[in-house]
């Protein structure tokens, strides 16, 4: 193992991790049966309680590594009657103890997830093994998915931190961000984010299962990765301001306190305050902005009849952009008298103009109506102070981050429209921006890869809205206009499948719901097995890692967002390359 | 079938009618005899007298004589001593056979010298001895009978003994079995007489030594003591035509004698001489005196007759050492009561076919080596050694 | 270390031999002992006693009957007379050139082979070479007392590795029976139940 080498030898390894790497090797079973379509089973030679569901094993068969997940633990014995009989009453401890460790036993189920050839040994053939590790070090071996079995009897083992390194990228390196630590041995699991932006993908767990905390940690690893922009509808103003966690009191930092100058905080209308500071600037949405397509979209929220489309399409037949701002001028019941002195509907009432556009004056009045909670929202105006809008994506494209928060604009109806609306308007510039680089427009540059995350993500990519939002052709396009979606959401089982199933990485606290876990590992294989794991999992502390996006499906013990975490993040010197550690220390 | 059964059927019931008839006859001149002896139980003058007046009248003469003890003595067991010896000499031989394929003759004698009240584990020997090859012939030639050799291991026996009575523990008693008088055919050899010397000189020697000597009898068929009254009921005249063939109180045995006598394990009868032609030989010190012993358990008498020498009788402490020690010999072997240390004498003394042949194949060799020619066996003693196990059929 | 001699060869087999002692001899060896057979330079037969019987006789059997039996007798008995007792030894392996085999020997002893208990650093030697592939021959004959012939001889092979320092040997002597035996869950745990009483 190339990387527990380095590590030996590494400056900055502790003698802690050094021992545990040690530990690490020895071996905790070997394999007695399964095959490529069922599990691997393993023979446990050590006491079951050191190995748990998810733990990450390595199984070493003559030059081939195969990495996999513990998915099941099962009791067995050689002879029913040996389980059956408590001998341990009959017999004295020291004999029962020799008995069990032969006739009972437990066996693993390992899913086997990846393999990689092993070097040569480095003592025996030195020339072989420097080949083998150019190769490494260039790339052309890297963990592969499996193909084939190992040996029986092949040895079991805890993965060490080599091992957790040598799939999951080293911390520091590249984009490899670490998530967390392995359960057994603490090894640091990081995530690629290069990758985990090349796709749209998820944070899934019930509510109070730490997904907010794991949601600012990654966040704050993209922000400090600072390849990608990051836009954040934080629909309750949890990440762009300071906060104070709900169960234990304490103070946490928000993104805007610890990147000030990248991230800027926008609130929603004007005036806004976000938890009484002032966000950098506010965003107002002018009316000519809306398009009924943003209405049809809250048609559920509104309560929408079926006659509404043809009533939109009314209205922006007659008024064109402006239809909005005139709808909402329009009076409803006002009536005057003609000059043969009789009741006719008001010219600016609704009725007159549905009468005038063809269009049913109930269906007309009763949306008018409908839309009553947008035209008194705040924040839409027929002419806003600045663009805001503008200014945000002129933010994103200069290397800041954007969190929206909505303040105290948080109905389902705030957030749906917002969301929404400037989602559809951003993608479209970034859709134009990339077909112009495509094309080869002069000047054109590449888009900077923007990610949006959006919180409690089934209100807008339920089965019933996919169609309909940007979201799910975000989704959908996967990274062709450089856009991904981070969604954040307890409720995977409400977001439509076929989103799901587009999620590249998903990173999943605990989920108490069945329809949850099946929901998450839609598309997914060795469901059945990543099933148990995902039930089992410890709530606020471990996550399952799986999806497109990491090489294999993974329990971390999530990293703490803490004070400590900052420090890591921000004061940490670069760290270096493979490549220059062993030039250091004389290959 | 060898055997015809029903031949013998038939004649089973006359057959043991016949015995019943006898029984009754035998029962009879029981109840004369004992009362005899009860009339005559302390005229033991008159009785050595009557038999001093025999003795010249009757050829062969063979009775009881008594000598100081009345005819009906009981004496029951003294205590044992605490420590004393007690050896036994056995023998076993190979007679020459004109059959084998080689004459030769082998006197095995095992003995065993116990020391009662030491602890220690008893002493075994075994004497093996071919004869000369010249001593397998007579004068005349043929091969010695098989009477002879049995008088030859006879002597080795005592001989056996004698040199093992070297610093002895004393009380020490030594004991063969049969009687310690020698009665063989022919007597009239003088290779008879020749040893019978040497045996009662062996016999001096254990007197010398101190060694009680004595003979077992076990299950004793004579009637000493019966031929003994018969002579006083007979008149002079009919003395006079006695004879062996015809005898009064034919089938009456000391044993049934005696049997209602001496009741208790280890009682003894009175002490006899014996009265006849070759013990005539036994001179002195040496002459002849026999008992009955009851060797067996309360309420199951068991009857020995023990042989012993005159010096023995004269001394009452030997004869009540030597009938305390013959009776717990007798009563080690339990249920089937015979001194212990005769029948350890005897395991030590037997020769086996097996060692037989052997010893057979050792001359032959030697023969052989020698260029000597060796005869075939017999086509009689060849049939008989065939193996006669039946093989099965294994599958 | 002086060599106890506790007989001679009766009969031999590739799989096992008969040793006849003396009554008197009998105090040396026990069950479950250990045994060796020097047949000839760097050759010994290495075996166990599973089985000792004394026989009787007719003597024997009348000297039942009686009352007492002097002590004189019971000596004579035991010592002078010709019945030995019979110690059955099952072939464990052999020693050629100072190499242990926990194979059957090639050759069996002969009669009147002298039979040698073994000392315990032979016995230490024999039993810690190899990987216990003498338990074969113990186990291979159900009708034998099998349980009790591995607990006497773990009770006295354990003693000796101890003396010999090695003492993880019988945990692991007691893992080998058990992987050997567990297909057999009667047989496995009767010989733990005797082995537990060692």
């Amino acid at each position: 193992m190339i990387n527990a080498d380095l590590d030996r030898n590494g400056s900055e390894m502790s003698e802690q991790s050094v021992s545990s790497s040690v530990e690490a090797k020895k071996p905790i079973g070997y394999i007695v049966g399964g095959g490529l379509k069922a599990n691997l089973q393993a023979r446990l030679t050590v006491p079951a309680q050191k190995v748990q569901e998810g733990a990450f094993v390595v199984v070493e068969s003559g030059n081939w590594l195969f990495y996999g997940l513990v998915t099941d633990m099962q009791l067995g014995s050689t002879d029913p009657r040996f389980a059956d009989e408590q001998t341990e009453t009959r017999l004295p401890p020291e004999l029962a103890k020799l008995l069990h460790g032969q006739t009972l036993f437990t066996n693993l189920e390992v899913m086997a997830a990846l393999m990689m050839e092993q070097g040569p040994d480095m003592d025996e053939d030195p020339e072989a093994y420097q080949a083998w590790f150019q190769k490494v070090m260039e790339e052309e071996i890297r963990p592969e998915p499996v193909k084939t079995v190992p040996q029986h009897h092949a040895e079991v083992r805890l993965a060490g931190a080599g091992d957790i390194a040598e799939i999951f990228g080293k911390e520091g390196e590249k984009g490899y961000f670490r998530i967390g630590d392995t359960i057994e041995g603490g090894h640091p699991v990081c995530v690629d984010l290069d990758k985990l932006v090349q796709r749209s993908s998820g944070i899934f767990g019930a509510t109070g299962t730490g997904k907010s905390f794991l949601t600012r940690v990654i966040l704050a690893g993209l922000i400090k990765r600072d390849k990608t922009a990051v836009l954040i509808f934080d629909m309750h103003n949890e990440y762009g301001p300071d906060d104070t966690a709900s169960d234990t009191g304490m103070r946490v930092p928000g993104l805007k306190a610890k990147f000030p100058s990248k991230v800027r905080m926008v609130g929603l209308g004007r005036g806004a305050t976000i938890r009484g500071k002032t966000p950098d600037y506010t965003l107002e949405i002018a009316e000519s902005d809306i398009k009924p397509e943003d209405v049809m979209m809250l048609a559920q929220e509104l309560n929408l009849r079926e006659t509404t489309p043809t009533t939109l399409e009314a209205l922006r037949a007659s008024f064109h952009e402006t239809w909005f701002q005139e709808f909402k001028q329009m009076r409803t019941n006002a009536y005057e008298f003609d000059e043969d002195g009789k009741r006719v509907p008001a010219p600016d009432s609704v009725e007159a103009w549905a009468n005038e556009a063809g269009v049913h004056p109930g269906a007309a009045e009763a949306l008018h109506s409908k839309l009553r909670r947008l035209f008194n929202a705040p924040y839409i105006v027929e002419q806003p102070a600045a663009n805001a809008l503008q200014q945000m994506i002129d933010n994103l494209d200069n290397g800041q981050h954007v969190v929206l928060s909505f303040g105290k604009h948080e109905t389902d109806l705030d957030y749906l429209f917002v969301s929404n609306l400037i989602t559809r308007r951003i993608r479209d510039v970034w859709e134009y921006r990339t077909n112009n680089f495509r094309s080869g427009h002069q000047g054109a540059t590449e888009p900077r890869p923007l990610v949006i995350a959006v919180e409690e993500a089934h209100k807008l990519l339920n089965r019933e809205m996919a169609s309909q939002t940007t979201f799910s052709t975000i989704a959908r396009e996967m990274r062709k206009y450089y856009v991904t979606l981070l969604i954040i959401d307890q409720r995977p089982s409400q977001i439509y499948d076929e989103v799901m199933s587009q999620l590249g990485t998903r990173i999943t606290g605990w989920l108490g719901d069945s329809d949850d876990i099946q929901s998450v590992l839609t598309g997914l294989a060795g469901r059945e097995a990543l099933r148990g794991m995902l039930a089992h999992l410890q709530p606020k502390e471990e996550v399952l890692m799986l999806g497109w996006g990491v090489p294999m499906p993974i329990v971390v013990h999530s990293r703490r967002y803490d004070d400590a975490f900052w420090e890591e993040l921000l004061e940490k010197k670069d760290r270096r390359s493979n490549r220059d550690i062993l030039k250091d220390i004389g290959f | 079938m060898p055997v015809n059964l029903l031949d013998i059927q038939k004649k089973l019931k006359g057959f043991s009618a016949q015995a019943l008839a006898r029984r009754e006859e035998i029962a009879v001149r029981q109840k004369e005899v004992t009362d005899l002896i009860q009339g005559y139980a302390h005229r033991l003058d008159e009785l050595k007298a009557r038999v001093s007046y025999a003795a010249d009248v009757v050829r062969h003469l063979r009775c009881a004589l008594p000598v100081d003890e009345p005819l009906d003595t009981v004496v029951p067991k003294p205590p044992l001593p605490k420590k004393f010896t007690v050896m036994a000499a056995d023998g076993s031989q190979i007679n020459p056979s004109r059959h084998a394929r080689v004459a030769f003759c082998v006197i095995n004698v095992g003995l065993i010298k116990m020391v009662r009240g030491s602890g220690l584990t008893p002493e075994i020997y075994t004497q093996s001895q071919l004869l000369d090859y010249d001593s397998l012939f007579t004068p005349s030639g043929v091969l010695i009978s098989e009477g002879m050799v049995a008088l030859k291991r006879d002597l080795r026996e005592r001989e056996a003994l004698a040199d093992l009575a070297e610093d002895l523990l004393l009380p020490a008693i030594s004991m063969t079995d049969g009687p310690l008088e020698l009665y063989r055919e022919p007597q009239e050899s003088r290779e008879f007489e020749k040893t019978l010397d040497q045996y009662l000189g062996v016999l001096k020697r254990l007197h010398e030594q101190g060694l009680m000597t004595l003979g077992y009898v076990d299950k004793p068929g004579s009637s000493l003591i019966g031929q003994l009254l018969e002579l006083v009921e007979l008149s002079d005249q009919d003395l006079e035509a006695y004879s062996h063939r015809q005898r009064k109180f034919a089938g009456v045995n000391d044993v049934r004698l005696l049997s209602d006598l001496l009741v208790n394990p280890g009682d003894r009868s009175a002490i006899f001489a014996i009265h006849s032609e070759t013990s005539r030989r036994f001179k002195g010190d040496l002459a002849l005196h026999f008992f009955y012993l009851n060797v067996g358990s309360p309420g199951k008498a068991h009857l020995a007759r023990v042989e012993i020498p005159a010096w023995v009788v004269c001394d009452h402490d030997l004869v009540g050492i030597l009938q305390a020690v013959l009776t717990e010999q007798t009563c080690i072997m339990g249920s089937r009561p015979y001194p212990y240390i005769l029948h350890r004498a005897h395991e030590v003394a037997v020769v086996t076919l097996p060692e037989h042949q052997h010893v057979e194949e050792m001359i032959v060799a030697e023969f052989d080596r020698r260029g000597i020619s060796v005869d075939e066996k017999s086509n009689k003693q060849y049939h008989k050694d065939l193996d006669t196990t039946k093989t099965r059929y294994q599958g | 270390m002086s060599e106890i001699e506790i007989g001679r060869l009766l009969r031999s087999g590739t799989t096992g031999f008969v040793v006849g002692c003396k009554v008197n001899q009998l105090n040396a060896p026990g069950f479950g002992a250990m045994v060796r057979v020097p047949l000839e330079a760097q050759y010994q037969v290495y075996g166990v006693i599973y089985d000792i019987h004394i026989e009787d006789d007719g003597l024997v059997r009348q000297l039942i009957t009686a009352q007492d039996v002097p002590e004189e007798v019971l000596r004579d008995n035991r010592e002078n007379r010709n019945v030995p007792v019979e110690i059955g030894v099952l072939a464990l392996g052999y020693e050629q050139e100072r190499r242990i085999f926990h194979l059957l020997p090639p050759r069996p002893p002969l009669s009147l082979d002298a039979i040698f208990l073994c000392n315990p650093g032979e016995v230490a030697h024999f039993t810690s070479a190899g990987r216990f592939g003498y338990f074969r021959h113990m186990l291979r004959d159900r009708d034998k007392p099998v349980e009790e012939l591995l607990a006497a001889h773990l009770y006295q092979a354990r003693a000796a590795q101890v003396d010999a320092g090695n003492e993880d040997w019988y945990q692991m002597a007691v893992g080998e029976l058990i992987t050997l035996m567990r297909d057999d869950y009667q047989g496995l745990i009767k010989t733990l139940s005797a082995v537990s009483e060692i």
